[in-house]
This record gives C-alpha cells, sequence and structure tokens, in this order.
C-alpha cells in the first residue's frame, strides 16, 4: 500500500487574504467573510464564512467555524464546517469535526470525533474515550441487536438470520438515515411475517445493493435497494423457493 | 469458490458467505460478504466495496472500502477510501480518510502536541 | 510587505500580541501590543488600545496609542484617543481629538 502524503498549501498568503504572521497572537474572536491563513496563534473563537488555513508553524486554539478548514499546523478545538475539513501531512487536531466532507491524509494526527451529518447510522454514540474493543464487543451485539428493533426481535425469534433488507437499511435504527427510509418504515411489520432468508441465498435487494457501482456513497443506491427490497419483501425470490410457513397451500385458492 | 483478487494467496471471505462469531488469524484477509461478531487478525484486513462488517476489528491494519460498524484498533494503520462507510471508532498510530468517505465516530491517534497547548479533552 | 494583514472583513475581537509588523483593514477591538509597525488603512478601524513602535492611521483608530517611536496620522484619517510618542506627525486634513504626549 502505498503512503500518499499530500503537500501542504503554500506558505506565501495570497495578497489581500488575511494573514496572521508568525510572529503575531491573537487572544479572541476573529470573525470574518474572507479567507484567513493563520501562521501564527490564535485563541479563542473563529468564524469565517470562508476558508481557514492554518499553515505548518500555525496554532489555533479554538472553536472554528468555517466554510473550508485546511490544516497544515495544530488545531486544538472543536471544527465545524459546511464543506470540507482537509488534515494535512503533519497536522495536529484534537476536537471534534463537523463536517461533511473529510480528508486525513497520511501523517496526520487526529484525535476526537467526526460527525458528518448522520448518512451512516454510527453504531453507538461514544464519549470522547475510545472504548476497549474486547469488553464492548457482546455490548455491541446487544446494542446492535436492539438497533434492528421489531424486525429482528420477530425475525431473530425462529434462530435465523435477521432479514437482510431490514439489517442492511437499518430502518429502526437512529434517525439520521430515517428521512430515505421514512416511506419503508411500515415495511417492518411485512417482514416481520414474510421474510424468511438464508445467509448463502441471494436475494435481489443484495444484488441490486451490493454492487460496487452503486456504493458510492450516493443516496440513489439505498433508493433503488429499498423498492428492490421492497419487491423481496412482498414476494419470494425466484431463486429462493422457500415455502412460507401458512402462507402458500398448493392447490388452495 | 472464493474468487482470487490480486493479492496472491490471501483468504478471501466471497461475497455469499456470512461469518457470525470471533474470526482470528495472523495472515490478510479481505471480505468481500459479511462478518458480524468480532475479528482479531495480526495482518491486513481489507473490506471490499460489497463487503459489511458489524464486528468490533483488532487488526494490524485495515483498509476499507465497503461498510464497517463497530470499533476498529490497529496496530499500524487504518485507511478508510472513497465510498467507504464506517461508524464506529478508529484507534490506530495512523489513520487516513479519503475524499468521499463516509464516517462517523471517533479517531485517535497519539497526538504530541507542541508545548504550552492543553489537550482539555 | 508586511506579513500580518488583516483584511477588510474580518473583525477581531480581542487581544493582539506580537512581534511582526501589522496591517489592519478589517476591525480590531480590544487591544495590539506590538513590538512592531502597525498600519491602519483606509479601512481599517482599530477599537483598542495600541502599544507598538510605530504606527501610521489612515483609517479610524478610538483608543490611546503608545509608540515609542513614532505615530502618524495620515489625512482623511479620524482618531480619538490620547497618543503618547516621541515623535507625532499630523498630516493635514486628519481629524484627531485627544491628547499628545511627545515625552515618550
Amino acid at each position: 500500500m502505498a503512503r500518499a502524503t499530500t503537500n501542504p498549501p503554500p506558505s506565501q498568503p495570497i495578497d489581500g487574504a488575511t494573514v496572521v504572521g508568525p510572529g503575531i497572537r491573537i487572544s479572541g474572536r476573529v470573525t470574518g467573510e474572507e479567507d484567513l491563513h493563520v501562521e501564527g496563534r490564535i485563541d479563542g473563537a473563529i468564524q469565517l464564512s470562508d476558508t481557514l488555513f492554518v499553515a505548518p508553524g500555525g496554532i489555533v486554539a479554538a472553536e472554528v467555524e468555517a466554510h473550508n478548514v485546511v490544516v497544515s499546523g495544530v488545531i486544538v478545538g472543536n471544527v465545524t464546517a459546511r464543506d470540507c475539513v482537509t488534515l494535512h501531512t503533519g497536522a495536529k487536531l484534537v476536537g471534534d469535526i463537523t463536517a461533511p466532507r473529510l480528508v486525513i491524509a497520511d501523517g496526520a494526527a487526529f484525535k476526537g470525533n467526526v460527525r458528518m451529518g448522520g448518512e451512516v447510522a454510527p453504531a453507538r454514540e461514544k464519549s470522547r474515550s475510545v472504548a476497549r474493543p474486547r469488553p464492548v464487543a457482546t455490548g455491541l451485539r446487544g446494542v446492535a441487536a436492539a438497533n434492528r428493533g421489531p424486525a429482528a426481535a420477530a425475525a431473530a425469534r425462529p434462530a435465523r438470520v435477521p432479514p437482510r433488507p431490514a439489517a442492511r437499511a437499518q430502518e429502526p435504527s437512529p434517525p439520521p438515515r430515517a428521512p430515505a427510509r421514512a416511506a419503508d418504515a411500515p415495511r417492518s411489520d411485512d417482514d416481520d411475517t414474510v421474510i424468511v432468508r438464508h445467509a448463502a441465498v441471494p436475494d435481489e435487494s443484495r444484488d441490486s445493493g451490493g454492487k460496487f457501482t452503486a456504493r458510492s456513497g450516493r443516496p440513489e443506491p439505498k433508493e433503488a435497494a429499498a423498492p428492490a427490497a421492497k419487491a423481496a419483501a412482498k414476494k419470494l425470490p425466484p431463486r429462493a423457493r422457500i415455502p412460507k410457513p401458512g402462507k402458500r397451500r398448493v392447490g388452495r385458492r | 469458490m472464493a474468487s482470487v483478487t490480486s493479492r496472491s494467496s490471501t483468504c478471501v471471505l466471497g461475497p455469499q458467505i456470512a461469518v457470525r462469531g470471533a474470526l482470528s488469524g495472523e495472515e490478510d484477509l479481505v471480505v468481500e460478504g459479511r462478518i458480524e461478531g468480532n475479528v482479531a487478525l495480526a495482518g491486513h484486513l481489507v473490506v471490499a466495496p460489497g463487503g459489511v462488517v458489524e464486528a468490533d476489528l483488532e487488526v494490524s491494519s485495515i483498509e476499507v472500502h465497503g461498510e464497517v460498524r463497530g470499533d476498529i484498533v490497529a496496530s499500524r494503520s487504518i485507511t478508510i477510501e472513497k465510498g467507504a462507510m464506517v461508524a464506529g471508532n478508529c484507534r490506530a498510530p495512523r489513520v487516513i480518510i479519503h475524499d468521499g468517505a463516509k464516517f462517523d465516530g471517533a479517531v485517535d491517534m497519539d497526538v504530541q502536541l507542541p508545548d504550552g497547548l492543553h489537550r482539555g479533552r | 510587505m508586511a506579513n500580518t494583514v488583516i483584511g477588510s472583513s474580518i473583525v477581531i475581537d480581542g487581544e493582539i500580541t506580537g512581534d511582526e509588523d501589522l496591517v489592519v483593514r478589517g476591525t480590531v477591538k480590544g487591544r495590539v501590543s506590538l513590538r512592531e509597525n502597525i498600519f491602519v488603512e483606509d479601512s481599517g478601524v482599530l477599537e483598542a488600545n495600541v502599544e507598538t513602535a510605530t504606527i501610521t492611521v489612515h483609517g479610524r483608530v478610538t483608543g490611546d496609542i503608545h509608540a515609542t517611536e513614532r505615530a502618524e496620522l495620515k489625512s482623511n484619517c479620524r482618531v480619538v484617543g490620547d497618543i503618547r510618542s516621541p515623535r507625532v506627525l499630523i498630516a493635514d486634513g486628519a481629524s484627531f481629538k485627544g491628547t499628545v504626549d511627545m515625552d515618550a
């Protein structure tokens, strides 16, 4: 695996943009509507409607709110960006990052939570300290199973693999995915009675949703999986041929 | 009938394979299917684009193209590629997140701050 | 060209310290304490007490100025506050209200 190092932006400031030189220290609140290059030190709070650049020698000990944040130096504080946070090689950030996009280059150092606005349903909310994996493992399973909610409770009773479309879609789990799935919520009731899935049995929803081209993080694959899964829930895929108890009787109209 | 990827002699969990339980090993592993439970691997784990891992992972290094829900502890590096979705906490000396990756959770790298700065976390 | 430039849309509310030149085109409220030169440009607004080596004002300053070398008020500037400096230059057209103390 090649080590990709991204080059930090040049430290020469653009004329007209705001530059805090290396010998300057600002304590207080900085607000503005243009780019800010920090080569010195800012303590306090920064609020920009444009891009904050922290140069390799720059130190920002502040809560940061900006459109973009590009870090080659040090930030200690929570960072909120409306577009993208980029940590270049040599950057150090201690604090939480809230931004729809995040890039961490090899050689950057970061410690904190990341919130991307909820496209991925978090397995659980963790506070600052990172939990040790082993003691949590069984707890995670319990939590994850609880997250799968009524669908899993009903389907897990006969000790089968939980319904694949529901597990993949994570409907009963936290709301961030709810907007894309609000229409699917009632489908859980159908899953209770219909779905019998075996892990080795391919089903249509998995085929359509599992292809790599669909997994680009865009909403389309989820939407494509939803109607496909919905169709699969209504009728069994042709390959399965697993008779549903009490639902289909041969020769009975 | 695991498909052979470009890494020769690597164990591959094919796309129709689902593993539930504790998985451990000392070699590289490519996951194209599904793992639920625990993984302890002294090697390089690749979660392929369609792979889904709902487990806590303890690996030497990991490269995620697919989906991971669970904590990841790596002794060398964690790489989250474009198109991946990771929900959980990551702890490693090196964590690389590419543009287009979806990540929700905490990241813990050893950060040496310059003097005069307290972490306050 | 000075290293540190505070752009015109930037508002700083706090304290600036350092040992570099500073060009203010935006707004600074609080305190400024530098060992070098401060240039307050036309759009610059300084509502702060200033301690510096030299200061050149084209914009607005509200606050006391202590310049260890020189304080220069250009035309069209507006300064309200006391100036303490061994050399003071007030150009024609400058607007100034305060006291001047040239005993450094």
